[in-house]
């Protein structure tokens, strides 16, 4: 992948991550609860900021997806192709852009302070939906390296199957030119999620709220934060396995087709439903308090 | 959800403070053995206080032997640590029932923790 487009890509995520950063940052920190506010109160100004640093993640993803979708793409040569990274793209911006918005929450002011007597970790706080985010992720990698492989020399077409004296190729196929982009793009929204994920662990219980009622705003956090990403990240790859499905089939490959559209429906459908889920978040189950692991008694 | 609650502006030490109450949430079987408790660097960050607290307080328990430190395990309730045992050494249930009727008697008649605290350190005494 050549120098100008990775910064392209990087730029492209940080400038728009930064500007609402210092949004965040300084809004956050002038609206710190009055220690004597009622329970009520805090919970809703809460469940605000929470809603505010969701919706400010949104839109820096989707902005950052969009401006790579309109990045120009030049025919006939093998220069990487940004577009098919443009969902992941997105999610490694709403990612980052919540991890900053973890480090917004008011610090505790009150005298009487409480914590839960639990470990947090990122599993703990991450769950089913990380479980499935991972999974995802491995299927994404697995496509990719699979359509990197099977295309043609010059990785934008793909070769039609073997007919004595003829030959003929199609696309446009997703290989290493479109592939390279997307597992770069991957791996910023992995590791901007993991991070973001280990901030909603590690944030400090807010004044005025009961441990439980914390604790319930953490796991939704977590999962607006899993559930933004794996649209992204599921989204992607499903239109990506879906394309190619389509290609294959043109092309005369209808068992790859098949399969390559089967995983890009399961994925898209998967994927739809955990984001969707995830705004309605209202998990009160208690973190559970970690067993010790076997013969440490 | 067991939880601690601390009172900054005290006259008890924070550190007495987190003793007492992860003492007394194993002594009414809230803590098992085996449960695992936030490690000494965490809990100190949501409490807002220093590493060196919280480590006081559980080596307190640990020389208690209410809890056992170990490397790459943390902090963990210990075997035998628990609700109190009678005479022949089994569980007897009796006090921590009789403990509990009288904390809701002492919360229907609008006392609060340090009234109820008093009551029983009273009772130590003349009883």
């Amino acid at each position: 992948m050549s120098l100008v487009a990775l910064a392209l890509l990087l730029v492209v995520v940080a400038v728009p991550t930064a500007l609402v950063t210092a949004v965040l940052w300084l809004t956050g920190r002038t609206h710190a609860p009055d220690p004597g506010s009622s329970t009520g109160l805090v919970r809703k100004n809460a469940q605000r900021h929470e809603t505010t640093v969701f919706l400010a993640a949104a839109g820096v993803g989707a902005i950052v997806a969009v401006v790579l979708l309109a990045a120009p793409v030049s025919d006939g040569d093998t220069s990487p192709r940004l577009g098919g990274a443009a969902p992941f793209a997105g999610a490694a911006a709403f990612a980052a852009v919540r991890a900053v918005g973890e480090l917004t929450w008011p610090r505790p002011r009150a005298s009487r302070r409480l914590a839960p007597l639990a470990r947090r970790g990122v599993r703990s706080v991450g769950g089913n939906r990380l479980t499935l985010l991972l999974a995802t992720a491995v299927v994404a990698t697995l496509s990719v390296v699979a359509f990197g492989f099977t295309a043609s020399t010059d990785g934008t077409t793909i070769d039609a199957p073997a007919v004595p004296g003829t030959t003929s190729t199609s696309g446009p196929y997703p290989g290493w030119p479109y592939g390279v982009p997307v597992l770069v793009a991957l791996g910023l929204a992995l590791l901007a999620t993991a991070g973001a994920l280990r901030l909603v662990a590690r944030r400090r219980p807010l004044d005025g709220l009961t441990v439980a009622q914390d604790d319930a705003l953490r796991r939704t956090s977590a999962a607006r934060l899993l559930g933004g990403v794996q649209l992204g990240v599921g989204g992607g790859i499903a239109a990506l396995d879906l394309f190619t499905g389509l290609v294959l089939h043109g092309a005369g490959w209808p068992l790859p087709a098949a399969a390559s559209a089967t995983v890009g429906l399961v994925v898209g459908v998967a994927s739809v439903t955990a984001f969707v889920t995830s705004l309605a978040a209202r998990d009160t189950r208690p973190t559970p308090l970690a067993p010790a692991p076997v013969g440490a008694v | 959800m067991r939880a601690v609650d601390v009172d900054l502006d005290a006259a008890v030490p924070v550190y007495e403070q987190i003793r007492a109450q992860v003492a007394a949430l194993v002594a009414v079987g809230e803590l098992a053995p085996g449960d695992r408790l936030p490690a000494s660097r965490d809990l100190a960050r949501d409490l807002g206080i220093a590493v060196g607290t919280v480590q006081r307080a559980y080596k307190e328990l640990e020389a208690a032997q209410v809890v056992v430190s170990r490397r790459r395990v943390g902090t963990v309730v210990a075997a035998g640590a628990g609700p109190s045992t009678g005479a022949g050494g089994g569980v007897d249930p009796a006090p921590l029932a009789a403990a509990r009727d009288l904390v809701v008697a002492a919360r229907r008649a609008g006392l609060d923790d340090d009234a109820v605290l008093d009551l029983v350190r009273g009772a130590l005494r003349t009883v």
